[in-house]
C-alpha cells in the first residue's frame, strides 16, 4: 500500500471518529446506546447533530481541499481560499437577504449567497479575461474581495434596525449552529462539482511547481486550468459560505499541516486536505459546544483564534526566506 | 522530420520583437541561436516551442503548424528546459523529473512505461543517487541535472533550451553539453540558446546569429563566426584561438567601436 493511500485512510478513519465523537459530545453529553431509542435524545442524534457533523465535514473539507488548490495555483503557501473574492462575494449575497429581511424560509439566505458567489465567479471571469495570467486573476480577486467587503460594511451600516444589524454581524462570524438536512442538501451538489473540478486540475497544479513556461511547455492549458480553478474554488467556497458563514484560516492552515506528509507534491496535497480540514472543522465545531460559556463560541472566531497564532508561527518560521 | 521557423514575425504591444524568421532545423542536431541581450533569442525559441503565437508567418513541425498541433500533442513532440525554472515546491528529485512525463500519462498518474523513461532520464544525466533528495535543496548544478532530466523523461522529438549552461560550473558544462550532444546524436532536434562564444562554436552544428530581431547569419560555426559579424552584431573585437582538440576558442577582447 502506496504512502498516499495510507495517509488518506488514517485521515478517513480519523474523520469517521471525530463525527462519532461530535453526535455524543455537546451540552448533553448522549452516549451511542441512546441514540436510537427514538426518544429525545435520538431526535437531537438525528435531527440536529448528524446534520450538523454532515454540514461541518462538507464544509471543512471543502475549505480544505480549496485551500490545497489555491496555494498550488499561485505557487504561495500563504494563499486562501478567501482571496479569490468569492467568499466575500457569497457572504454580501447572504447579507443582503437579512438586510432586505427576506427569512420567510430559512433557505433563502443560502440561495442568496449562492447567488453571491456566482456574480463573484462571473465578475471574476469578466475581470480576468481569458489570458490565463494568473496575476490579472489574483488581483482581480483580491479586488472583488475588497469590493464586495466594502459594501457588505455599508449594509451593515444601513441596517434598518440595530437587531438586523446584528444578526448580520453574528452570522458573517461563521457557525454551524442549527443546521438542517436542508442546508446539507443545497451545499452538496455545488460542493461535490467543485471538488471535481480541483482533483481535475491536479496535474496542471504539479506542472506549475516548475512555474508557467514550463507547465505550458508540458500541454497544460492555462486558461483551461484558470476556469477549473474558477469553478472549484467558486463552487466549493460558495456552497460553504453559503450555509456556515465565513470561517476563516481552515484553508490556510491544513495544506500546511499536510504538505510534508506527501513530499510538498501540489495534487497529492487535495485529497488529504480535504479529509483533515473536515476532521479540523468538526473537532473545533465538537470543542465549542463544550466550552463552558454563557452563549456558544461562534465557530468562526473560534478558528481565526486558532488560526492567527498558527499563521505568525508560520511567518516567524519563513522570516528568513522572506526577508 | 525539421522544425521550421516561415517568415515569422512576433509583434507584442506594438513592438515588433521578431521580423521575417526563417529558419530550418533538423533533427539529429544541434542548433545554437547567439545574439546580444534584447535581440529576441527567448522569443524566438519561446515561438519554436510553440508558447507563443506568431503574430505572421508560421512555425511548422514537418507539414504541419504548431498551432494546428493540441496541447498535448506539441508537449510530446517538443520539450523546453526554460531559463527561469524556478521550482516553487520542494517535491523530492524523482518527482520532479516525473513531471515531464505529464503529456504522456494517463489521468491515473505514471504506469511502468512512464516510469522506466523517468529512471532512465535519470541515470542519463547522472542524478539517480538524488532520487529521493528535496529539489530544492539541491546544489544549482544537481538542479540543472534534475531539470535536463525532466525534459528527456519526456522523450522529446525536440529538445530546446534556454541557456542550459547558466547556473553550472566548468565540469556541469561539459557534462551537459556531452549529454545535450548524445541527446541529439539519439536522434533528437536540439536547439538552445547560449551566450559563450566559444561553447556556441563547439557543441553546435548551425549557429543562428539573431540581432534586432532578424536573422544577421545562419549556418555552420566556422563559416558564421566571423570577425565582421562580431564587430557587426555583438560590437566586440574576437580572439581567435584554435584549442589543442583543433576546435576554435573565441575570447572577447575589447569593444568594436
Amino acid at each position: 500500500m502506496s504512502r498516499a493511500v495510507k495517509l488518506n485512510l488514517t485521515l478517513a478513519v480519523a474523520t469517521g471518529l471525530a463525527m462519532l465523537l461530535s453526535l455524543m459530545a455537546g451540552r448533553h453529553w448522549i452516549p451511542f446506546d441512546h441514540w436510537w431509542g427514538g426518544d429525545l435524545s435520538s431526535l437531537v442524534i438525528m435531527q440536529l447533530r448528524l446534520p450538523r457533523a454532515c454540514v461541518g465535514l462538507l464544509v471543512g473539507a471543502s475549505l480544505g481541499m480549496a485551500g490545497a488548490a489555491m496555494q498550488g495555483y499561485l505557487r504561495n503557501p500563504l494563499a486562501d481560499p478567501g482571496l479569490f473574492g468569492i467568499s466575500s462575494s457569497a457572504a454580501l449575497g447572504a447579507v443582503a437577504s437579512l438586510y432586505f429581511g427576506y427569512v420567510a424560509s430559512p433557505l433563502i439566505l443560502p440561495f442568496f449567497a449562492l447567488i453571491g458567489a456566482a456574480g463573484g465567479m462571473g465578475a471574476l471571469s469578466l475581470l480576468a479575461g481569458r489570458s490565463g495570467s494568473l496575476t490579472l486573476f489574483t488581483l482581480s480577486g483580491v479586488i472583488l474581495s475588497s469590493l464586495t467587503g466594502a459594501l457588505t460594511s455599508l449594509l451593515i451600516s444601513l441596517a434598518p434596525t440595530p437587531f438586523a444589524s446584528s444578526e448580520i454581524v453574528t452570522w458573517l462570524m461563521g457557525a454551524l449552529v442549527d443546521r438542517s438536512w436542508d442546508d446539507v442538501r443545497i451545499a452538496i451538489l455545488p460542493m461535490a462539482l467543485g471538488m471535481v473540478a480541483l482533483l481535475w486540475a491536479g496535474r496542471s497544479l504539479d506542472a506549475l511547481t516548475l512555474g508557467e513556461t514550463t507547465a505550458r511547455s508540458l500541454g497544460i492549458d492555462l486558461r483551461h486550468l484558470q476556469w477549473l480553478m474558477l469553478a472549484g474554488v467558486g463552487l466549493t467556497v460558495g456552497a460553504s459560505v453559503a450555509i456556515t458563514g465565513i470561517i476563516g484560516f481552515v484553508g490556510l492552515v491544513v495544506p500546511h499541516l499536510v504538505r510534508p506528509l506527501v513530499c510538498n507534491r501540489p495534487s497529492a496535497l487535495l485529497v488529504p486536505s480535504a479529509f483533515a480540514g473536515a476532521l479540523l472543522v468538526i473537532l473545533a465545531d465538537s470543542a465549542v459546544r463544550i466550552l463552558p460559556s454563557a452563549s456558544e463560541v461562534r465557530l468562526g472566531i473560534a478558528m481565526s483564534a486558532l488560526g492567527t497564532p498558527f499563521f505568525l508561527a508560520l511567518l516567524y518560521k519563513m522570516r528568513r526566506d522572506i526577508a | 522530420m525539421d522544425l521550421r521557423a516561415e517568415h515569422l514575425t512576433f509583434t507584442r504591444r506594438g513592438r515588433t520583437i521578431l521580423r521575417d524568421v526563417s529558419l530550418r532545423m533538423e533533427r539529429g542536431t544541434v542548433s545554437v541561436i547567439i545574439g546580444p541581450n534584447g535581440a529576441g533569442k527567448s522569443t524566438l525559441l519561446s515561438c519554436l516551442a510553440g508558447l507563443h503565437i506568431p503574430s505572421s508567418g508560421d512555425v511548422r513541425l514537418g507539414n504541419a503548424s504548431l498551432g494546428s498541433l493540441t496541447h498535448r500533442d506539441r508537449a510530446r513532440r517538443i520539450g523546453l528546459l526554460d531559463q527561469k525554472a524556478d521550482i516553487h515546491w520542494n517535491i523530492e528529485a524523482r518527482s520532479l523529473v516525473a513531471l515531464g512525463r505529464l503529456p504522456h500519462q494517463g489521468r491515473w498518474g505514471p504506469d511502468a512505461t512512464d516510469e522506466a523513461a523517468i529512471d532512465q532520464a535519470m541515470a542519463r544525466t547522472d542524478c539517480v543517487h538524488l532520487a529521493h533528495r528535496p529539489a530544492q535543496q539541491l546544489s544549482g548544478g544537481e538542479q540543472g541535472r534534475v531539470l535536463l532530466a525532466r525534459v528527456l523523461a519526456g522523450e522529446p522529438e525536440w529538445l530546446l533550451a534556454d541557456e542550459p549552461l547558466a547556473n553550472l560550473d566548468p565540469v556541469h558544462q561539459i557534462d551537459a553539453m556531452a549529454c545535450l550532444r548524445d541527446v541529439a546524436a539519439s536522434g533528437v532536434g536540439v536547439v538552445m540558446v547560449l551566450h559563450d562564444l566559444t561553447q556556441a562554436a563547439r557543441i553546435a552544428d548551425q549557429v543562428i546569429v539573431i540581432d534586432q530581431g532578424q536573422v544577421a547569419a545562419a549556418g555552420p560555426p566556422d563559416a558564421v563566426l566571423t570577425p565582421d559579424l562580431f564587430g557587426d552584431v555583438f560590437r566586440v573585437r574576437v580572439h581567435v584561438d584554435t584549442g589543442p582538440d583543433g576546435r576554435p576558442i573565441l575570447t572577447p577582447i575589447g569593444r568594436a567601436d
